[in-house]
């Protein structure tokens, strides 16, 4: 691609041409999303703001059984907002490249920023969905204040990871197969009542835990809970169990996008 | 163990000393009240040169009974003499008489009431006395049973600590699970050197 031999860059001039890079397409990203009708990129976090509203509508409707004493809004609010974070990732990150194949013809657009730009999109939209969701919530005095609020960002963060790596993994197998799209979807509605969100493990009999306890969400969910109710959650997690299965999917994330980055065809 | 037995003995000890120290206290008070009950009681009766107001008023009014029957008697043959012999030699001998058992009558019943002196006025207060002496006796009995009742209590509960189950050297150690664990941090560390190497490598493919 590049007539001339390249030049030895800095790294931190490497790291401040990504950023501008990523910048740059985060905010395309967002215009070509949203565009700039009616509300615009507001819609980032309107949408699951108005898909988390309706499922904690409907939960506290049917006064879903959750199996323990937590409010049903609450329960709503930490279950659905997680489950938008770890679920949209992917699913914005599948075909990604095909739709920003042009791109690939600057040199400085790699594979990998094609997906972080969408990750970070995701990630803000459903961080300040579940943020305003929860201030409102507070001050209309259905949830209490989170009693840890570092434990509520680390489980945040953690189920945050695993969404990415989950998502880019699947965003570089979509590049060869199309399989990984059809797949995904019914894969994603399969998973989502498995992922802790609608249901607290300490509910569960013992058998059951167990099997929960290998789908890594789970385990980023309880420890929002746990921060967000304190001892009354019960909640049941395993960093020593997450963190390595985040770690070993990141690095399949980060060979296939090797690997798909250097196949790649520039439309 | 042993000092925790000790520990948990000089903490009801304490508790104890506590409790008998109190009870004991209440003893004190109640007997320096008896004590002083039975004094006053005392020295009232030496003052008064009296020892119980009302055996002595009993014993006075039996005296009094006694002379009243003498009078009447004496009076009884006094008005027989006037009437059939009105000059016996005996009549002014009997009015003497008669006059001075009188007076006798009058002197006894103005020993038991009447007058500061009186045995009456006496055993007003003396009943006082009394009744405060037998409230302090009383009192004091209470407050010793009590004491004792602590004191049974608190023997009760001494606790003691022992040992069920002697500890053992294990046969093999269970942890540190030492090769487990270096293994685990090499493939930790792998993991985590690959991501971040990929991450760097991606970011030095950005040129000018």
């Amino acid at each position: 691609m590049v007539s001339r031999a390249p030049t030895k860059t800095p790294f931190l001039c490497s790291l401040r041409i990504q950023i501008r890079v990523l910048s740059a397409l985060f905010m395309r990203e967002v215009l070509t999303r949203y565009g700039r009708h009616n509300i615009g990129f507001l819609w980032l976090f309107f949408e699951p703001m108005i898909f988390t509203l309706g499922v904690t509508a409907l939960w506290t409707a049917t006064q879903s059984v959750h199996g323990s004493d937590l409010p049903i809004v609450a329960f709503a609010l930490t279950g659905y907002s997680s489950v938008l974070l770890w679920r949209n990732m992917p699913g914005r990150c599948i075909g990604a490249l095909w739709a920003n194949l042009p791109l690939m013809y600057h040199r400085n657009i790699r594979v990998l920023d094609i997906y972080i730009s969408r990750l970070m999109l995701e990630f803000g939209g459903a961080t300040i969905s579940f943020t305003a969701l929860g201030i409102l919530f507070i001050s209309l005095g259905w949830l209490e204040p989170p009693e840890d609020f570092l434990k509520v960002v680390g489980g945040w963060m953690m189920i945050a990871w695993f969404g990415s790596a989950l998502a880019v993994t699947l965003g570089a197998l979509s590049h060869q197969s199309e399989l990984v799209d059809k797949l995904w979807h019914p894969a994603s509605y399969l998973i989502f009542p498995l992922s802790g969100s609608a249901f607290m493990v300490y509910a569960l009999p013992p058998v059951a835990q167990k099997i929960v306890l290998y789908i890594p969400m789970v385990h980023g969910v309880e420890m929002v809970r746990e921060g967000f109710f304190g001892e009354r959650a019960h909640a049941i997690y395993d960093l020593g169990y997450v963190i390595p299965f985040c770690l070993v999917l990141s690095v399949i994330a980060l060979l296939l996008v090797n690997w798909v980055g250097q196949r790649v065809v520039p439309e | 163990m042993q000092r925790s037995e000790a520990l948990v003995n000089i903490l009801s000890e304490r508790a104890r000393n506590d409790t008998i120290t109190l009870a004991q206290r209440d003893v004190d008070d109640a007997k320096a009240q008896a004590q002083n009950a039975a004094v006053a009681l005392a020295s009232y009766r030496n003052k008064q040169r009296i020892i119980d107001p009302k055996e002595q008023a009993s014993a006075q009014l039996l005296m009094i009974s006694k002379l009243q029957d003498e009078l009447i008697a004496s009076r009884t043959q006094l008005r027989q003499l006037q009437t059939y012999t009105p000059r016996a030699s005996q009549i002014p001998f009997l009015r003497t008489q008669v006059r001075a058992l009188q007076s006798e009558i009058d002197d006894q019943m103005a020993q038991i009431a009447g007058g500061s002196q009186s045995l009456a006025a006496a055993s007003v207060k003396y009943q006082e006395l009394q009744l405060n002496a037998d409230f302090s006796n009383k009192q004091l009995g209470i407050a010793m049973a009590s004491l004792q009742e602590a004191k049974d209590e608190s023997e009760r509960k001494q606790a003691y600590v022992d040992r069920i189950a002697s500890p053992s050297l294990s046969d093999y150690p269970s942890a540190p699970k030492r090769i487990r664990s270096i293994f685990a941090t090499i493939i930790l560390g792998f993991l985590v050197w690959g991501v971040l190497s990929m991450l760097i490598v991606g970011i030095r493919e950005h040129r000018d």
